[in-house]
């Protein structure tokens, strides 16, 4: 928010004897820490990161030599030294960046002693430290940056192990439910809920991936994490969770219309009854808690999560469902006269609109023709979100 | 609190760090000698610039006949298998029996932990790597020779593998 109209808006509420002078300078001090600077200090700690990281892949470094890791070790050292005793003096953005940096340094030099060591990293050991070491680093400053740095490198780690392993590290997954869930659930922050959804959809994204699983698992574990946010009643982990999940699913759902077409991939798909047997289960809770809980208009939702791949006549059904979900939401929206709603059904309906496009268009038209009309297609497309989003814009300023 | 977690942590990321570094030189005292030799003619040799020493080597051991390979069903790519070594006369390994199950070595024998890579049908080999094909060499050797050689392997007992000696064979 906008520090100036807080400071208007905030006077207001005074005036008005809605907060007392000490809760101002309370709320004023709590959007105090970001600036303009913060953005600058953020693009320093990117630079300074990819300086250490270039540099263990340099020639000079690349020696086996103890000097190597001294030099890294005291880099280490130094910087989270200097963010300690900066952060006891004042605990801002320029101490955190220290200890940011201190945490990269030590990664690096991990990777460079594995490196020049050659030591042989048989399974994902190497992130588990670090993504640790994250863990502990945060709880001692408890800043997102901290956060975000650790939550990178678990879901990095996971698919660095893929690709050089070819193998899921559970542990990794582990610690994020645990480790960072912990802190997910305690320290309430939309940024912790949306980092964590992304973590876990790109770390079984990895596991159907690396242990061959049937591509519609991925339908079952979009579907936990959906229930995880219908579970939980705070908006500040159901709404990051539920759209993560809803992103998820949804670009699931177009891929799904292209391999659904391809009868050599299709080949290998074969009934799971364990996945059937699981995901009758969860879809039965899923239902049950959206009528108890009286959002009987979100079962829309659920048409996503269907397993069509098992009924006939898929690959239609494979398009049907997506603009089920669109037209669901726009009629919903409509009638309760709800922008939101609206614009999640029109995004929804014209990329829609856009997989079938390019399903039928690519065999059947000239090549030129495809692109210009998908040109042209994409234009009235952005159009039509712009001036949905001046409407919802209109309607909010007519409601203040 | 907070404060003595500092200092541990730190602590034990410096210690990991040189945990890293020292194990190396701890595989010379505490390894095991394993000879081993390249697998064909003309194939050793070390590419990059001048500064950056990597040496490139193809084992006798990377390439498993079929008939020492015990996996009855097929492999994926970079699956885990334990290779059985042991010493011929010379004091040189060669491969006795693959499997992807742990196994247990004899007194002449080794495990080496590998990663499976292909089948080639042609010759009906398994390739197999191990992580020492690709290394940087703490030691001087000479690379110009264009013979068969015999490459000297230390297994740490924490199971790490080091070069430390490669020697052409006439």
């Amino acid at each position: 928010m906008n520090k100036q109209k807080l400071k208007r808006e905030a006077r207001a509420w005074v005036e008005e004897d809605i907060i007392s002078d000490e809760q101002y300078d309370k709320i004023i001090e709590r959007y105090s820490k970001s600036g303009p600077n913060s953005i600058i200090l953020l693009f320093a700690i990117l630079l300074m990161a990819l300086g250490f990281l270039t540099f263990i892949m340099s020639d000079w470094a690349r020696e086996p030599h103890l000097s190597r890791i001294i030099i890294l070790a005291s880099v280490t050292i130094v910087l989270y030294v200097l963010g300690d005793i900066r952060y006891r003096k004042s605990a801002d953005l320029i101490a955190i960046s220290f200890t940011v940096l201190g945490y990269i340094a030590f990664g690096a030099g991990m990777l460079l002693a594995i490196d020049i060591y050659n030591i042989q990293v048989t399974f994902a050991w190497p992130f588990i430290i670090w993504a640790i070491v994250g863990l502990g680093v945060y709880f001692m400053y408890e800043h997102k940056l901290l956060f975000s740095a650790a939550i990178a490198v678990t879901t990095i780690g996971q698919l660095y192990n893929a690709s050089i392993n070819s193998a899921f590290s559970w542990i990794l997954l582990l610690l994020l439910l645990f480790g960072f869930g912990h802190f997910v659930y305690h320290h309430r922050n939309y940024l912790f809920s949306y980092l964590f959804s992304v973590s876990f959809v790109v770390q079984l994204l990895t596991l159907v991936f690396v242990a061959s699983q049937q591509y519609y698992w991925l339908i079952l574990y979009f579907l936990i994490l959906y229930f995880a946010g219908d579970l939980i009643p705070e908006q500040v982990y159901r709404k990051p969770f539920k759209r993560i999940s809803l992103i998820g699913i949804f670009i699931f759902g177009m891929y799904q219309t292209f391999i659904l077409q391809d009868d050599f991939y299709m080949k290998d798909v074969t009934l799971q009854w364990s996945f059937i047997a699981s995901w009758f289960v969860l879809f039965g809770a899923t239902i049950v808690k959206k009528i108890i809980d009286k959002r009987s208009n979100q079962l829309i939702d659920l048409v996503l999560f269907l397993p069509i791949v098992f009924i006939p006549f898929s690959y239609s059904m494979s398009l049907i469902v997506l603009f089920i979900f669109a037209l669901g939401w726009l009629f919903v929206g409509y009638k309760e006269d709800n922008s939101e709603y609206v614009l999640l059904g029109t995004i929804s309906f014209l990329v829609s609109v856009f997989t079938v496009y390019i399903q039928f268009a690519w065999d059947a038209m000239n090549k030129s023709l495809f692109f210009l009309i998908g040109g042209i297609l994409l234009f009235l497309i952005s159009f039509l979100i712009e001036k949905q989003r001046r409407t919802i814009i209109d309607k909010q300023k007519g409601g203040e | 609190m907070k404060r003595l977690l500092f200092y541990l942590l730190l602590i034990l990321q410096i210690a990991i760090l040189f945990l890293f570094g020292v194990q190396y030189y701890f595989i010379d005292d505490y390894g095991r000698t394993v000879q081993l030799l390249s697998k064909h003619e003309e194939m050793t040799d070390t590419y990059g610039s001048y500064n950056q020493h990597t040496a490139y080597i193809d084992y006798e051991i990377n390439f498993i006949a079929a008939d020492a390979w015990e996996i009855a069903e097929e492999v994926d790519y970079n699956t885990k298998i334990y290779v059985l070594l042991d010493a011929d006369s010379d004091g040189v390994f060669h491969v006795v029996k693959a499997t992807d199950r742990k196994i247990d070595a004899e007194q002449d024998q080794v495990v080496f932990q590998g990663k499976y890579q292909y089948y080639n049908d042609m010759q009906k080999e398994y390739h197999v790597t191990y992580g020492i094909e690709s290394f940087h060499p703490d030691f001087d050797f000479d690379h110009s020779g264009r013979n068969q050689s015999r490459i000297t392997v230390q297994l740490a007992p924490w199971g790490q593998k080091k070069v430390t000696h490669i020697e052409n064979l006439q």
